[in-house]
C-alpha cells in the first residue's frame, strides 16, 4: 500500500479508500433517512441539515465510493486483459491521491454550504477541475495500456472501459458547464437540459458502461466459461451508447422544455430495453450450467446480484420514462428509490464484487473471511429489500395522493412515516453490511491469509452391484 | 464486426456526439424562451437569499415547477419564468410544497419564523429547522421567497389565460361610467339601470366578510387571514383591466382563500359585482346620490320598544360592522373612511336629523345608498337586527329618540367569573396598549383619559373620565372588571362592545395601559424620563424638511398650531409648560415643561429640543411613558407641522 510502484497498487489503493468512503457515505444516508422520520434529529447542526447532507451523501457514494472502487477494478482488469502491466503505476497512484483529496475537500465544502446545487453536479468549480484532471490522467493511463497491449484480442470489458474513459470527461465538461465558472451553470431553463443530460449519464455512460465491464470480466472468469455471444455483446455495447446518451430529458417531462426533446428522451429511454435484453440474455446464457459457482465464488455472487439489479432497474427506468407512469411517479420517493436500486443494488453490488475479486488476487492471499462475506450478503439483501420497499410504497402513496386525489403535498407526509421508518430499518442493515465489507477488505490485507488449494476430499465410491448381485444370486 | 481499438474509440465518440447534437446542442440552439411576467431580475438581497437557498439544499425538497397534473399549485410553469435563474433549481423531489408561487402568500416574518421553527407554523411539516441561519441570512432567504412567483408579479400583472384574455365589461344600461363630477344627480334609477344594484347585492352577500364594506380588504373575516384580501383602493386593483377582474373573480386567486366564483355565480352576476366594485371602490368619485324617499315597502315605524337590550344588540352590530366607517362615536370618522366617496354622515347634530323618521334609517340600512359604499344590509341581517341598529343610532347618536333612564353608574351588567378573573399576561406591553388607546379610545376619552376627547363631547352620557374613575379607590376596579367593560361595552351608552372588534390580546393591552396610566402607583407612566435619553432614532436624524415639502405640502408652524391644540395642549399646555387641563389629574404627574435652550446643555449644547428629535418623538412616542406615537393618527405632514410649532413654543426657530 505504501509503494507507488508495486504492481496493482493503484488499483488496490482506489478500492481501499473507496471502502472507507462507502461506510461514511451510507452513514450519511442513514442520517438522512432518520431525518425523514425525526426531523429534529440533528437540530441546529448546519452541516447535518437535510439539504446539505443529501448533496454530500450523493457525491460521497457516487464519486468517492462507486467511482473509486470502479476505477480500482479497471486498473486491475485492464492489465489482465491486455497481457501487460499498467502503463504507469505512479500515475495511477497520483490519480488515487488527487481523486480522494479533491473529493474530501469538495464534500466538506458541500457540508459547509459551498455547492452549485445542480443535481449530481454539486461540486464547486475548482473541485470539478481536479476531478477532470484525474479523469484525464486515468483515461491516459488506461488508453496507453490498451493501445500497447500484448493480447491481440480486444475483450468486451475493454470496449466498455475504453469508451467510458473517453466519453466521461467530455460529458463531465459539458454537463458541469465548466467553461462558465463560478456557478457552473447556464442562465435560464436550458441549464436543466445540460444538467439532466449529465445527471443521467453519470449513470449511463459512467457507472453502467464502467460496471458492465466488471461484470463482463468477473462472470466468465469465475465460471470458467467464455461469453455466450459476441453479437449480443455488440448489440448491448452500441445500444447503450446510442440509447443512453439521449435519455436525460426524461427527468424534465413536465418541465417547460421543448416537447419534441421530451419525446426523444422517452424514445431513447424505452429503446434501452434493447441493449438491456441483449446483456441480460448474454450473461444468463453464460451462466447456464454454472449457477453452482454462486456457492463457491463470493465475487460471482455479488456480480450476478449486480447483473440482476441492473436488469430490474433498467426495465423500471424505461417504464418510468413513459409519460403516463412518469405523471404519477415524478417528484415522489419512487424516483430516489429507483436511483438506489441502480446505484446501490446494481452499482454497489458490482463494486463489492470487484473489490472481493481484486483485493485477494492483487495481494496473493485469501479473502479474510468468506463466512463474513456471506453473512454480509444476507444483511445486504434483506436490508435492501426493506429499504427499497420503503421508497417504493412511499412514492406510490405520494403520487396517487397528489395526482388522483389532488391532496396538497404536506397533508400526505404523516401517511408516509411508516414507510420512511422502514427505510431506517433497512438502512441500518445496509450500513452494518458495508461495515462488514470494509472490515473484511482491510482485514484481508492486514492478515494476508496464505492461499491454499482447497483439499478435494474424495468420498468413498460405493461399489456398484450388478443386478444379479442385487437379486442375491452369485456372480459367476 | 471486428471490434478494434479504433472502432471502439472513434465509433464511441461518433455515436455519442450524434446523440448529443440532437438531444443537447439543438435544443439549446433553438430554444430561446423570452422572459414572462413571473420572472424578474433579482435584487442583491434576493440574489443573496437565492444563493443561501440552494447552498442549504432547499431545492432538494422544494420543487419550483408546476405541472399540468398538479392540483391547486398555480399556473403551469413556463420556460420564460426562469429567464434570470442561474443556476437552475427546478428540483426533482417534492417532499415539501412547490415554491414556484410562494411569493406574498405569507409575510416575510412568517417565512423567517417558519424556517426556524417549522412545526410551530406547519404541524405536519418534516422540514429541518434552520435556527443556525443568522437573522440577515434568514431575511435574505425570506426576501427571495417573498418575491417568487405570480404574487410578486402582481406588480408586473401577469396576463390572464386565453379563456379570459381581453374580455371586457358588457355594456348595460345608459350610464355606466360618469367621469364628469358635475353630471346630474344619479339616484336609484340610474344606479339600478346600470346593473349596479345587482352587483351591490352580490357584494353584500358574497364579498363583504373579507373585502369589507369599505372595500379595503379588512372585512371582519379578512382580518383573520394570512393572505389579506385585495384592497380595491390601491394598485393594481384600482386600475386593473376588466379581463383581470373577470379572471380573478371566476377562477379565484392562487394562494389565497378567494374562491372560484364561476362555481356559484353566473357570468352576468360576476360582471355585475365587478362593475360595482370598480365604480364604488376602485375608482370612486363624488356624486350626488339624490336617493329620493323610502319606497312604500319601507314606510314603517320601528316595531321594537326602546329597551336597553335592543340598544345593546344594535350596538353590537354597530361595533362589528358600522364603526369602521361611521366611527364608534357616529361622527363619520371611522378608521376606514379614507377613500370613501361620498363620506359617511356625521350624526352628532340632532337638529339635522329631526325631520328623519324611522323609515329613513331602516330603508338606508336595508338597501344601502346608491353610488356609495353603504352595503345592502338586508342581505346580512334580519329585519329585527336592522331595527335594533336603527334604535341604537337614534338613541345614542342623533338622539332623536329618548333612551331609557340611565342605570346607576351606567354599568350594572353582570360580569362573568371568567372575565373577572382575567389578568393581563406577562408579555403584554404598555406601548401596544397605549397605541391602541390612541387609535380606538382617545378620540372620546381624551388623550389624557379625562373624558374630553374631541369626538365624544356630544354623547350622552359623556365618555367616562378615566382618571377620576380609576383613581377613586373602588374595590371593584380590577384588571378583570376593566377587561369586562372594554369587552362588553357599557349598557345604554355609546361605549362600544370591543369584544366584537378587537381580539383579546388587543383588549388586554388596553387594560394594561389603562391600569398603568390612570391607576395610582402601578403605572409605567412617569417612571421613565419624559425626554428619554435625548437620542433620536437614526432614520429621523434629518433636517432637510425640504424633501417633505416637495413631496407633500409646505411645512409651517402655523398649520401645526391647530394640531398642537387638538392633541398636545391637553397635557403639555398651551406654552409647553406641562400644565394642560387634562394632565392635572394624571396619577403619574403632568409632563415636565418642554426644556428651553438652557435646560438641555447636558445633552445637546446650545440647542433646545431639536426638530428631528421632536419629529421622532411625536411620530413614534417615548417608550415607557404616556407620550403617544401619533403616526397612526396624523399624516407625516401634520407631524412635521406640529413639530415645527412645538419648536417655536420652546423658543426655537424654524426655517430661515
Amino acid at each position: 500500500m505504501l509503494s507507488f510502484r508495486r504492481d496493482n497498487s493503484a488499483s488496490t489503493n482506489f478500492i481501499l479508500w473507496a471502502a472507507i468512503w462507502l461506510v461514511i457515505g451510507t452513514l450519511m444516508g442513514l442520517v438522512l433517512a432518520i431525518e425523514f422520520v425525526f426531523p429534529d434529529f440533528a437540530h441546529g447542526i448546519p452541516w447535518l441539515v437535510f439539504g446539505r447532507l443529501r448533496q454530500a451523501h450523493v457525491n460521497t457514494v457516487l464519486f468517492a465510493w462507486l467511482s473509486g472502487a470502479m476505477m480500482g477494478a479497471w486498473l486491475y482488469i485492464v492489465p489482465r486483459l491486455t497481457g501487460r502491466k499498467l502503463y504507469s503505476e505512479v500515475l495511477g497512484n497520483v490519480s488515487v491521491l488527487a481523486w480522494n483529496v479533491a473529493l474530501l475537500l469538495g464534500i466538506i465544502g458541500i457540508l459547509m454550504g459551498h455547492t452549485q446545487s445542480r443535481e449530481y453536479a454539486e461540486l464547486v468549480w475548482w473541485v470539478d477541475v481536479a476531478v477532470m484532471a484525474v479523469l484525464l490522467m486515468n483515461a491516459f493511463n488506461i488508453l496507453m495500456t490498451i493501445s500497447k497491449r500484448v493480447e491481440p484480442k480486444l475483450y468486451v470489458s475493454l470496449w466498455y472501459i475504453t469508451s467510458t474513459v473517453v466519453l466521461f470527461p467530455i460529458l463531465y465538461f459539458i454537463g458541469n458547464v465548466m467553461w462558465n465558472p463560478p456557478t457552473g451553470s447556464l442562465t435560464g431553463v436550458n441549464d436543466t437540459i445540460f444538467n439532466w443530460f449529465y445527471g443521467h449519464n453519470v449513470l449511463g455512460l459512467w457507472f453502467t458502461t464502467g460496471l458492465l465491464a466488471v461484470i463482463y470480466y468477473i462472470v466468465p472468469k469465475e465460471t470458467g466459461t467464455p461469453l455466450y455471444s459476441m453479437w449480443m455483446s455488440l448489440i448491448a455495447f452500441w445500444g447503450v451508447l446510442f440509447f443512453y446518451t439521449g435519455v436525460g430529458a426524461h427527468h424534465l417531462l413536465w418541465a417547460p422544455i421543448p416537447y419534441w426533446l421530451k419525446t426523444v428522451a422517452v424514445a431513447e429511454s424505452f429503446g434501452m430495453i434493447i441493449p438491456v435484453l441483449a446483456f441480460m440474455f448474454n450473461i444468463l446464457l453464460t451462466m447456464r450450467g454454472n449457477w453452482s459457482h454462486l456457492r463457491s465464488s463470493v465475487p460471482l455472487l455479488y456480480a450476478i446480484t449486480g447483473w440482476a439489479a441492473y436488469i430490474v432497474v433498467s426495465f423500471q427506468g424505461s417504464n418510468e420514462a413513459l409519460r403516463g407512469v412518469n405523471e404519477l411517479t415524478h417528484f415522489t420517493q419512487y424516483v430516489p428509490g429507483h436511483a438506489h436500486l441502480a446505484l446501490l443494488f446494481f452499482g454497489a453490488s458490482t463494486c463489492i464484487a470487484g473489490a472481493y475479486y481484486v483485493i485477494p488476487r492483487a495481494f496473493g492471499c485469501m479473502l479474510y473471511s468468506r463466512r463474513l462475506a456471506r453473512a454480509q450478503y444476507a444483511f445486504y439483501v434483506i436490508g435492501f429489500a426493506a429499504f427499497f420497499l420503503g421508497f417504493l410504497i412511499a412514492g406510490l402513496v405520494q403520487g396517487t395522493s397528489w395526482v388522483h386525489l389532488g391532496l396538497p403535498v404536506w397533508t400526505v407526509l404523516p401517511g408516509l412515516r411508516a414507510f420512511m421508518a422502514l427505510r431506517i430499518m433497512g438502512g441500518v442493515l445496509l450500513v452494518t453490511s458495508f461495515v462488514m465489507f470494509a472490515y473484511n477488505t482491510i482485514a484481508t490485507i492486514v492478515v494476508k491469509k496464505p492461499f491454499v488449494q482447497p483439499d478435494i476430499v474424495l468420498s468413498t465410491v460405493p461399489t456398484v452391484k450388478s443386478p444379479a448381485e442385487l437379486a442375491g444370486g452369485d456372480v459367476a | 464486426m471486428k471490434m478494434t481499438f479504433r472502432i471502439v474509440f472513434w465509433g464511441g465518440l461518433i455515436v455519442f456526439f450524434a446523440v448529443v447534437a440532437v438531444a443537447v446542442f439543438t435544443p439549446v440552439a433553438v430554444w430561446r424562451p423570452t422572459p414572462t411576467d413571473v420572472s424578474h431580475p433579482y435584487t442583491a438581497q434576493e440574489a443573496a437569499g437565492r444563493t443561501l437557498f440552494y447552498s442549504n439544499g432547499c431545492n432538494y425538497c422544494h420543487t419550483q415547477y408546476v405541472r399540468d397534473v398538479d392540483n391547486a399549485m398555480g399556473p403551469v410553469s413556463e420556460a420564460g419564468n426562469y429567464y434570470y435563474d442561474n443556476p437552475m433549481i427546478l428540483g426533482s423531489e417534492r417532499t415539501g410544497p412547490d415554491l414556484s408561487y410562494v411569493g406574498r402568500k405569507r409575510s416575510m416574518q412568517w417565512e423567517i419564523d417558519h424556517m426556524r421553527w417549522p412545526r410551530q407554523y406547519s404541524p405536519l411539516s418534516i422540514m429541518p429547522d434552520f435556527t443556525f441561519l443568522s437573522t440577515p441570512q434568514a431575511t435574505d432567504i425570506a426576501a427571495y421567497l417573498f418575491n417568487l412567483g405570480d404574487r410578486s408579479a402582481a406588480e408586473f400583472m401577469i396576463t390572464p389565460p386565453a379563456l379570459y384574455a381581453s374580455r371586457t365589461l358588457p355594456v348595460i344600461g345608459s350610464v355606466v361610467k360618469t367621469t364628469d363630477p358635475n353630471a346630474p344627480a344619479q339616484g336609484w334609477p340610474t344606479f339600478k339601470a346600470a346593473g349596479l344594484y345587482d352587483g351591490k347585492l352580490i357584494y353584500a352577500s358574497h364579498c363583504l366578510t373579507c373585502h369589507g364594506c369599505a372595500g379595503n380588504g379588512l372585512g371582519t373575516y379578512g382580518g383573520t387571514l394570512i393572505v389579506t384580501p385585495a384592497n380595491f383602493k390601491v394598485d393594481p386593483f384600482r386600475t386593473m383591466p376588466d379581463d383581470q377582474w373577470f379572471w380573478h373573480v371566476s377562477e379565484g386567486v392562487q394562494g389565497s382563500v378567494m374562491p372560484p366564483w364561476k362555481e356559484s355565480l353566473t357570468v352576468q352576476e360576476r360582471w355585475d359585482v365587478i362593475r360595482f366594485v370598480q365604480q364604488v371602490y376602485a375608482a370612486p368619485f363624488e356624486r350626488d346620490p339624490n336617493e329620493g324617499s323610502p319606497t312604500p315597502a319601507y314606510q314603517k315605524k320601528n316595531p321594537l320598544p326602546i329597551t336597553i337590550a335592543n340598544i345593546d344588540a344594535g350596538k353590537r352590530i354597530w361595533t362589528r360592522e358600522c364603526a369602521v366607517c361611521h366611527g364608534d362615536e357616529g361622527k363619520g370618522q371611522g378608521v376606514y373612511r379614507q377613500g370613501i366617496e361620498p363620506v359617511p354622515p356625521n350624526f352628532d347634530n340632532p337638529a339635522n336629523y329631526d325631520p328623519y323618521i324611522d323609515a329613513d334609517y331602516f330603508w338606508r340600512v336595508s338597501e344601502g345608498v346608491p353610488w356609495t359604499a353603504m352595503p345592502t344590509w338586508k342581505k346580512v341581517y334580519t329585519a329585527q337586527q336592522r331595527w335594533q341598529l336603527v334604535t341604537y343610532i337614534r338613541t345614542m347618536f342623533t338622539q332623536t329618540d329618548k333612551k331609557p333612564a340611565q342605570l346607576p353608574e351606567a354599568e350594572s351588567f353582570a360580569i362573568t367569573p371568567t372575565e373577572r378573573s382575567m389578568t393581563v399576561p406577562k408579555g403584554t406591553t404598555y406601548e401596544a396598549g397605549r397605541q391602541q388607546f390612541l387609535i380606538q379610545c382617545a378620540h372620546c376619552h381624551g388623550l389624557a383619559g379625562d373624558g374630553k376627547g374631541w369626538d365624544g363631547t356630544y354623547l350622552n352620557p359623556a365618555p367616562a373620565n378615566l382618571q377620576k374613575k380609576l383613581a377613586s379607590s373602588q374595590p371593584d376596579i380590577t384588571e378583570g372588571t376593566t377587561f369586562a367593560k372594554v369587552t362588553n361595552g357599557i349598557d345604554n351608552t355609546a361605549m362600544p362592545i370591543w369584544g366584537e372588534f378587537l381580539n383579546a390580546d388587543m383588549r388586554l393591552a388596553d387594560v394594561k395601559y389603562l391600569k398603568d396610566s390612570f391607576n395610582i402607583g402601578t403605572g409605567a407612566a412617569g417612571k421613565t424620563s419624559h425626554y428619554g435619553n435625548g437620542a433620536v432614532p437614526l432614520p429621523y436624524v434629518r433636517t432637510d424638511t425640504g424633501i417633505f415639502e416637495a413631496e407633500i405640502a409646505t411645512i409651517s408652524p402655523d398649520a401645526g398650531k391647530a394640531v398642537y391644540e387638538q392633541y398636545c395642549a391637553t397635557c403639555h399646555g398651551e406654552t409647553g409648560a406641562g400644565d394642560g387641563a387634562g394632565a392635572k389629574g394624571l396619577p403619574g404627574g403632568a409632563p415636565a415643561p418642554f426644556p428651553g435652550p438652557h435646560l438641555f446643555t447636558n445633552l445637546k449644547p446650545s440647542a433646545p429640543m431639536n426638530l428631528p428629535y421632536i419629529f421622532a418623538v411625536t411620530r413614534s412616542g417615548i417608550p415607557g411613558t404616556m407620550m403617544y406615537g401619533f403616526q397612526p393618527l396624523l399624516t407625516e405632514t401634520d407631524i412635521w407641522n406640529v413639530s415645527t410649532y412645538t419648536l417655536q413654543v420652546t423658543g426655537g426657530k424654524f426655517g430661515g
